[in-house]
């Protein structure tokens, strides 16, 4: 007999899938919490959002991914960190996955959680890992 | 009134009509100017000519505040220590030196007759350009920006396009270099301007008195629009034909969708009405304030006017007011910032 990979799970945390289920430029949404959590794959990195857009409540993680345009000189767009901002499907504010944080109003944020890979499973921490405000 | 007062807004006239033409180059005196008394939506108040200003400031061989003794003496009698004078020019007219020409003659002539006797003197005056001219522009306020009695400068509220577009962008630039704020108020001349509302010309007198000034809405959104203010901190701008009870319902309007088609204009990096206390500042007006006089202050509150409001007398005009009655309910402290302190803060020259 072989012996079973033995994962410590900390309090509030839950595997909720394999290391590979989220791939880059993704998301998977978990059905947990009020909301549910949506697990992003940014460049490699895993990050999870909540569920519900702190403008009117729509469930943000189903938007688009995204990036944001910028500002040049004199009043040309610039496109600028494709894949790094979610846009709400509701009213297209735009958050940064890795924060939360909106675009236009950086005090107003998704709520955030953890998440992390080991021995092959994600797991994610029902423990915000900072308030979403408003 | 316990403090001295500010006036922000009075319009001389010249003694005579064609008196400006003495202030012009030779080759130009010959040009009939805008005149005076031509003008589309005359107001039904009197007789004419004159029906446009107070009965009190008519009569008599020369035009309504031309003298400066008496406006000095008017302005001494309703506790008024400094008075900005923003002559008109009379709406735009299609040769676009002549425009020029209009507002460099406009300027002598108010240095000339009105500026001359020193810092004790109540009057300040205003640099009018032509914006459909930048370069004369620029010229004119490098010219006079640094005239220790000038404290601002005067753009027509009529334009034939918004004024934070990018042809603009050099006036308001020279402007802020000189740190003069620049006032935008309506000419109400007859010239080759827009129809006074986005409909075309409306038939009564009333229907421009109070639809035209609400065209500094469209002026304001393309300044905060175009990133004007982003790109030139230090630009401040008089919307003075009033419209202060309009300016917070446009904004909520334009702060709620900006999140959302922020990506069409990134170089705005606030709310809309963010930008206001830092930029603008709006005359008061005589057509404002709800009937209910209890309504006034609590609406004046929520709408910052102790930080956006400048007196302005508007006279000679007919609709002229004066500084008890603009501040009518409100606080002392409002009182002061009202009729004093806001001008004070803005025009750094009022000495």
């Amino acid at each position: 007999m072989s012996a079973e990979p033995a994962i410590e799970l900390a309090p509030g945390e839950r595997i909720v899938g394999c290391a590979g289920d989220v791939e880059p430029g993704k998301m998977i949404l978990v059905p947990v919490g009020p909301f549910g959590i949506g697990i992003f794959n940014v460049g490699g990195k895993l990050y999870a959002l909540g569920n519900r857009c702190p403008h009117r409540g729509a469930p943000v993680c189903r938007g688009q991914i995204t990036g944001v345009v910028v500002g040049g000189s004199p009043q040309t767009l610039a496109w600028s960190r494709d894949g790094e901002f979610l846009a709400c499907p509701w009213h297209a504010w735009e958050f940064e996955i890795a924060t939360g944080r909106c675009h236009a109003f950086p005090d107003i944020r998704i709520r955030t959680y953890g998440v992390r890979v080991q021995d092959g499973v994600m797991i994610l921490s029902m423990r915000p890992a900072r308030e979403g405000g408003e | 009134m316990s403090e001295p007062v500010v006036d922000a807004g009075v319009h001389p006239l010249p003694a005579r009509p064609d008196d400006l033409l003495e202030y012009l180059p030779t080759a130009y005196r010959t040009r009939p100017l805008p005149g005076v008394h031509r003008y589309l939506y005359p107001a039904p108040t009197g007789e004419p000519p004159f029906g446009e200003y107070l009965a009190a400031t008519r009569g008599g061989a020369a035009l309504p505040a031309s003298d400066p003794s008496t406006v000095s003496r008017h302005l001494a009698s309703q506790g008024i220590d400094r008075a900005v004078l923003l002559p008109l020019t009379r709406g735009i007219v299609p040769d676009v030196e002549l425009g020029s020409l209009i507002c460099a003659a406009t300027n002598d002539w108010l240095v000339d007759v009105w500026l001359g006797n020193g810092a004790a003197s109540p009057f300040r005056g205003s640099i009018r350009i032509n914006p459909h001219d930048p370069e004369g522009a620029v010229r004119e306020i490098e010219r006079l920006g640094d005239h220790p009695m000038m404290v601002q400068v005067a753009v027509p509220l009529e334009a034939h396009s918004p004024y934070g577009q990018r042809h603009y962008r050099r006036i308001w630039e020279a402007a802020a270099t000189y740190e003069l704020p620049v006032a935008i108020h309506s000419d109400g001349g007859c010239g080759v301007d827009l129809p006074p509302t986005p409909n075309g010309y409306p038939r009564s007198y009333i229907e421009y008195l109070v639809l035209m000034p609400l065209n500094f809405i469209y002026h304001l959104s393309s300044f905060i629009a175009e990133g004007v203010f982003e790109r030139i901190p230090g630009l401040r701008v008089v919307f003075a034909d009033g419209g202060h009870d309009m300016l917070h319902p446009l904004m909520w309007r334009m702060n709620e969708d900006w999140a959302p088609t922020r990506m069409e204009i990134p170089w705005v990096r606030r709310l809309f009405s963010d930008y206001l206390p830092e930029h603008v500042r709006m005359f008061t007006s005589g057509l404002e304030g709800p009937i209910d006089p209890m309504i006034w202050p609590d609406w004046f509150q929520r709408t910052d006017g102790d930080r956006l409001l400048m007196f302005a007398s508007n006279y000679p005009h007919w609709s002229a007011t004066d500084p008890t009655s603009a501040v009518a309910g409100l606080d002392e402290a409002a009182r002061r910032r009202v009729l004093c302190e806001n001008a004070r803060d803005l025009y750094r020259r009022l000495g």
